[in-house]
Order: structure tokens, then C-alpha cells, then sequence
């Protein structure tokens, strides 16, 4: 994490208003029922950098993202992009913004307008941001295609006859085209076929290894997690919980909740294991101490009453970028 | 269970189902012995889900045409009546959707919706049902079980509507338990619960289940018993040791090394995907993606003969003592439940 940080996310916090709680009499209205998706995020991201952000669903990834592309304000907190903060962009800066982070959206189909073909979809960013002249356009749609493995006669289909890998595709290529320096997705493997997710990671990988893009990557699995991202950063009902250098977090993942999540990863040669119990509590009524004391196994009263900083851990590891939110971190390697 | 009988719980004798002109599902032949459990596996297309759908009668002619056979516990499947399949389903055959929230009836409780196999199928009062659901309710790990009988599914989280949808498929003891997918739509720790949960069930009541997965890490975790399909095809089954251990079929070797894992170097995909039902190939239908391929392969198919302890469909090893053997992956490690060397 050394260079000047690209994304800095400095105590963010986030808060949707639910309903309200029932009133006490018929004129009396009720309190505003507040939903805590993110409470104070602090992360730093360079230039060059692969993170993954990694949890359950509810853990607040998607909503951090959301943030960080400023497609939503924050309660609280700053969000900074090269040391500018995202909410005080003028005009052009906005532009590049724009420009240099491209966002892969989760639901690749629904994100493309269906009555455009795809030669249309992967012109617009090109056009938009004035990057060739216009007889040019043509062949750089048809380079962007060839890039993201797709033959050049999908050009003229349109999204619908394509299948759920080659959407994914359209939706990298698209990412591609404004020349960004950032890519952000959200799950974009998830719920494909182990082939055409394998086909997909290894995509990107090459992409971002030979273009030297940074990458940001929302999902709930730490195998592509740790396939793609050269950091993790695990989530915990809208906190960080534990983030380090990915070799160090699998080989010596010290937050009882990385452990957990290790645990129950499928995987060959190890009996499956439900290592956590109960579910990820309701973000509406948070504990309060430790987020994660209800599933903890080690937890101890302390826990229930004293809320962890994410912080370093007392002998920091050789690289010394790992930070966990523990009252107790685990030191041993795990033994899966 | 009920008839006594000591051969497979279920057995499928070149069953073929065809929609249209195309087969979906092309001669295949499995068998399930009582207390195992079976995975199905492949990807999108594969016919896994058609296949669980055809088993449990919600499949059938007209909308399909059905041939060979598909015996379960000596009753023959293919052509019977609906009257007869609606004794079995939910009875001796349970059944797990893959999505919890669009399976359960909305306008109806979670009481209502277990008791009702309850009463049908076993006869119980409406007071003995409910008894029996706070115990079915309690036995799938939900809290406080009696209160919830009167909730709504869209009250309970996709997590407990999982659970629900279990102990409805368990509330008759089927059994034949089948789950399509029970677990793809929910976080992995939440995934193993139900899982851990499900073989808890099955286990303790001696009864067989079927899983269809698209997960082949989870399937190596859960499944006695593994069966690939490609496009309708049983390209190779076994106990799942031996068909995920070291897998044999050139399609199994290229899944097996799609999954990504904790430690994953670099992945070496399958190239390609599955062809449209009317772009099929003649012969085996994974002649197409196959780095093996040889000229008799897009001609004939091949027939699934039993090779080192599974059943394995390719000339390749149909004509092993003259041909080259198809390339085999790291070796077997660890023994339970199977273990193999990243690919």
C-alpha cells in the first residue's frame, strides 16, 4: 500500500432512513428508524492496487462502492480521489472522474440498454469522451471486442441474444473503452458457470496485470478474492474487519470472522464445516460492542460491551499492512 | 423402506427425455442405492435440473416425450399417472428449490405450508400437524418455533426461508430427498449451515438424496456419488473419490480445473461452451471442446463403460489398450472425503 493513494476513504459513514418506529400517541410521530449500512470505513487505495472487498450479503461492499464512485453522498466521512474530495468536484474534474473509474455493474444485462446493439453500447464511451475521431470509432469497437475474447459479429446482436459469460464480457470490453485507469466491479463472477467464471477471471487478471489498471472487486468469494486481488479487505456489517496483503490474510487470517468465512469455503480434501453460526444480525439494531460478538466463538463479556478499532496488530506482520478490528486477534498460521 | 427390497432406491435405464425434436436428456443411466447421496453436476444446459424435474413428474407428456425407464423403489416412473405421482411428491420424494422466496406461497404461513403435506399425505389432524411442524421447525434450526408458524415467508430471511423449504420437503420422512441448487443463492457461511443441516437430516433418517450443484468443491463435501452430465449426456459417474479425485473424462478434467481455489495458481479454463440443442454433434456431445477429440468421437457415441471405479463415456478410454490414456491429474492426498492436489 506505499505510493500515493488513489482512493482514500476517510471515516465514512453511511445511513438510511427506514420507516419510522411507531408513535406513542395519535399526534406523537415516531423516531426515524435509522439503518447503519456503513460505520466508519477508513481504507487507502494506490494506484496500481487490486483490492477485494470481501463479505456476507448486508455486509455494506456494495454501498461502499456506491460511495466511492459518488453515485451516492456519505452521511459522514470524506471520500478523497487523488487527494480531492469526491464531493467537491467541479465540472471537468467530474469528467475525468468519470473517465479514469469504470464501474462493472453487478447486474451486466440490466445494465445495458436493450434496444441498443452491442457495436452502439461499446461506441458510446468512445464518443462521449471524444477518445478518436469518429471513422476510427469502428475499428476501436471492434479491438475492444477482440481484447474481451468475443468474435467481431456479436457486434450487431443485442444484448438479449447474448449469453450470461458474453454479457460479462460486453460489460468489461464496455468498462475498457473510456480508457480508465480504475476498474471497479461488483460480483461480476458470481452466478456463472465455473467455466465461463474461470474464462472471466483469468480475463481480467491479464487485463489488469498488462494494462496496470487498479482494481476494486466486490465479492462474496474469497477464492476469486484472493485469485485476482493482490489485497482483502473483509467486511463486517458496514466496518472493515480485518485487511491486509491476501497471502497473509489466508495463510494467517487473525479476525475470528475471516476465519469463519475461510472455513466454510468449499473446497477439495476438507469435510464441510458450518463454522459460523446464525446469521449476519439486522444492521437496524446494532450491538453494542463488538459487531460480530453474537457469532463470535473466543468472544468473552468484554466483547459485548467494548467495540473494537480496526487497527494494527501489536507485532505487525513483515509487511506491515495488515490491520484487524479484535479484541483477541488469533496469531497462529490456519490449519485448514 | 416400504417395499422391502434390498436393490437401488432409484434406477434410470437409458431415460431420455425429448422436447420437441432435440433430446434434452440423452439415454442416461444412473442408479442410486438407498442412504447415498447423489450429485449431479455440469454446467447451465447440462439437463441437471430437467433431470430432478423429470423425476419428480412436474416434467411429463405432453410437454415432453419420455422413453426408457426410471424405477423408483419398483414403481416405474415413465407414464405414471398424475394421480399416482401426486402420492409420491412431497411424500417419498422431497423436494428443494433453488430459490427459497419464489417457491414458498406468499399469501400463506410457514405453519400452513408445512402442515399441509402433513395433513394430505400423512393424515394428521390440524393440531397434530402443528405439533409436528414446531418440531420439524425446531429440528431445522430455527428459533423459537412456535411463533414462528405465523409468519409470512417475506418476514423470515432467504437463510430461514431455506430452512422452511427443508422442513417442508422432510415433514412425510420421504425417501428421496432432491435439492436443485438449495444453496447457490446464499453467502457461503449461511451455505454450509444448511448444507451441514440437510446431510444432518438425510443421514438420520436413512433416506437418499439427490443434489444438483453447479459448485463441484461443495458436491466433493456432500455427495457419496457423482454423475456428469453434458448436454443430456452421462459423461461419467461414481463415487465421488473417485470421479472428483481423479477424474477421467476429458470434460471432468476441465471443470475440475475451472474451480478456483483459496490457493488457485492460474486457472486453465475448458474453452468454449455448450452448443445449442439443434448445433448438437452426433457423437459425444463434448467432442466439440475436447482437446482430445479424434475423428470417431464426432461420428459415434461413446458408450459409458467401467474404468478404474466409475463409469466413464469416451472412446478415448473406451479404446484404452490402443490408444493413448487421457492425461491424469495430480494424484489422490487426503481420504476424506476427497482429496486431490491444486490442479
Amino acid at each position: 500500500m506505499m505510493g500515493t493513494p488513489l482512493f482514500t476513504v476517510l471515516d465514512v459513514e453511511k445511513t438510511y432512513r427506514v420507516g419510522t418506529t411507531p408513535g406513542s400517541g395519535w399526534f406523537s410521530a415516531g423516531q426515524p428508524r435509522l439503518l447503519k449500512a456503513l460505520n466508519g470505513v477508513r481504507l487507502e487505495i494506490a494506484e496500481g492496487d487490486s483490492i477485494a472487498l470481501v463479505g456476507e450479503s448486508g455486509s455494506g461492499k456494495s454501498t461502499l462502492v456506491r460511495l466511492m464512485l459518488g453515485l451516492e453522498p456519505a452521511t459522514d466521512g470524506r471520500l478523497l480521489y487523488r487527494q480531492v474530495d469526491i464531493e467537491q468536484f467541479d465540472r471537468a474534474a467530474r469528467q475525468t472522474f468519470r473517465r479514469e473509474v469504470a464501474f462493472i455493474y453487478q447486474d451486466a444485462r440490466g445494465s445495458m440498454n436493450p434496444r441498443m446493439r452491442i457495436r452502439a453500447i461499446l461506441a458510446e464511451p468512445l464518443r462521449l469522451y471524444r477518445l478518436c475521431p469518429e471513422p476510427e470509432v469502428e475499428g476501436r469497437v471492434l479491438a475492444l471486442l477482440e481484447k474481451v475474447g468475443l468474435a467481431a459479429d456479436l457486434a450487431d446482436r443485442y444484448p438479449s441474444e447474448l449469453s450470461g459469460g458474453q454479457v460479462r464480457r460486453v460489460a468489461v470490453a464496455r468498462a475498457l473503452a473510456a480508457e480508465p485507469k480504475t476498474i471497479v466491479a461488483d460480483e461480476s463472477v458470481a452466478g456463472l458457470d465455473v467455466s465461463v467464471q474461470a474464462q472471466l477471471l483469468n480475463l481480467l487478471r491479464g487485463l489488469c496485470r498488462e494494462m496496470g489498471l487498479t482494481l476494486i472487486f466486490i465479492t462474496h468469494d474469497l477464492g476469486v478474492a484472493s485469485y485476482l486481488c493482490t489485497r482483502i479487505a473483509v467486511l463486517y456489517l458496514g466496518r472493515i474487519v480485518e485487511e491486509g496483503a491476501t497471502a497473509d490474510i489466508l495463510h494467517r487470517p487473525m479476525h475470528p470472522y475471516t476465519r469463519g468465512l475461510m472455513r466454510a469455503f468449499p473446497s477439495f480434501g476438507r469435510p464441510l464445516t458450518a463454522s459460523l453460526k446464525g446469521e449476519i444480525p439486522s444492521p437496524i439494531d446494532l450491538p453494542a460492542g463488538c459487531r460480530f460478538a453474537s457469532r463470535c466463538p473466543q468472544a468473552v463479556p468484554f466483547c459485548l460491551t467494548s467495540d473494537p478499532v480496526l487497527k494494527h496488530p501489536e507485532d505487525p506482520d513483515p509487511n506491515g499492512a495488515r490491520r484487524v478490528a479484535c479484541h483477541f486477534p488469533i496469531r497462529d498460521t490456519l490449519d485448514l | 423402506m416400504l417395499n422391502g427390497q434390498s436393490g437401488p432406491l432409484l434406477s434410470l435405464q437409458d431415460f431420455t427425455l425429448r422436447r420437441g425434436p432435440h433430446a434434452v436428456l440423452d439415454a442416461v443411466t444412473l442408479t442410486l442405492d438407498p442412504g447415498r447421496t447423489l450429485g449431479l453436476l455440469g454446467e447451465s444446459g447440462a439437463g441437471k435440473s430437467t433431470l430432478a424435474m423429470a423425476l419428480i413428474g412436474l416434467l411429463r407428456p405432453p410437454e415432453v416425450e419420455l422413453f426408457g425407464s426410471m424405477v423408483f423403489a419398483g414403481t416405474e416412473l415413465v407414464g405414471l399417472p398424475e394421480a399416482q405421482y401426486r402420492a409420491l411428491r412431497g411424500n417419498r420424494i422431497g423436494l428443494v428449490f433453488q430459490d427459497a422466496t419464489a417457491s414458498l406461497d406468499p399469501c400463506f404461513t410457514v405453519g400452513q405450508q408445512i402442515c399441509e403435506p402433513l395433513k394430505r399425505h400423512l393424515g394428521l389432524g390440524s393440531r397434530e400437524a402443528a405439533a409436528r411442524a414446531i418440531e420439524l421447525l425446531t429440528q431445522v434450526g430455527i428459533p423459537d418455533a412456535r411463533s414462528r408458524l405465523n409468519a409470512y415467508p417475506h418476514q423470515l430471511s432467504g437463510g430461514m426461508q431455506q430452512r422452511v423449504m427443508i422442513s417442508i420437503a422432510l415433514a412425510c420422512n420421504p425417501q428421496l430427498l432432491i435439492a436443485d441448487e438449495p444453496t447457490s443463492a446464499l453467502d457461503v457461511t449461511i451455505q454450509a449451515q444448511i448444507m451441514e443441516l440437510i446431510l444432518l437430516q438425510v443421514r438420520a433418517s436413512g433416506s437418499s438424496a439427490i443434489f444438483v450443484l453447479h459448485d463441484l468443491a461443495l458436491a466433493a463435501q456432500v455427495c457419496d456419488d457423482i454423475a456428469v452430465l453434458y448436454a443430456g449426456q452421462v459423461v461419467e459417474a461414481g463415487p465421488a473419490t473417485a470421479v472428483l479425485g481423479t477424474p477421467k473424462h476429458p470434460y471432468t478434467i476441465g471443470l475440475r480445473s475451472c474451480v478456483v481455489e483459496l490457493d488457485s495458481e492460474l486457472l486453465k479454463p475448458l474453452v468454449g461452451s455448450v452448443p445449442s440443442l439443434n448445433e448438437m454433434p452426433d457423437g459425444c456431445h463434448f467432442c466439440t471442446r475436447c482437446p482430445h477429440a479424434i475423428p470417431r468421437c464426432f461420428k459415434e457415441r461413446p458408450p459409458l463403460i467401467a474404468y478404474q471405479g466409475r463409469a466413464v463415456a469416451c472412446w478415448l478410454i473406451a479404446d484404452l489398450p490402443t490408444s493413448a490414456a487421457v492425461p491424469t491429474p495430480a494424484p489422490i492426498s487426503a481420504p476424506t472425503p476427497v482429496g486431490a492436489g491444486a490442479p
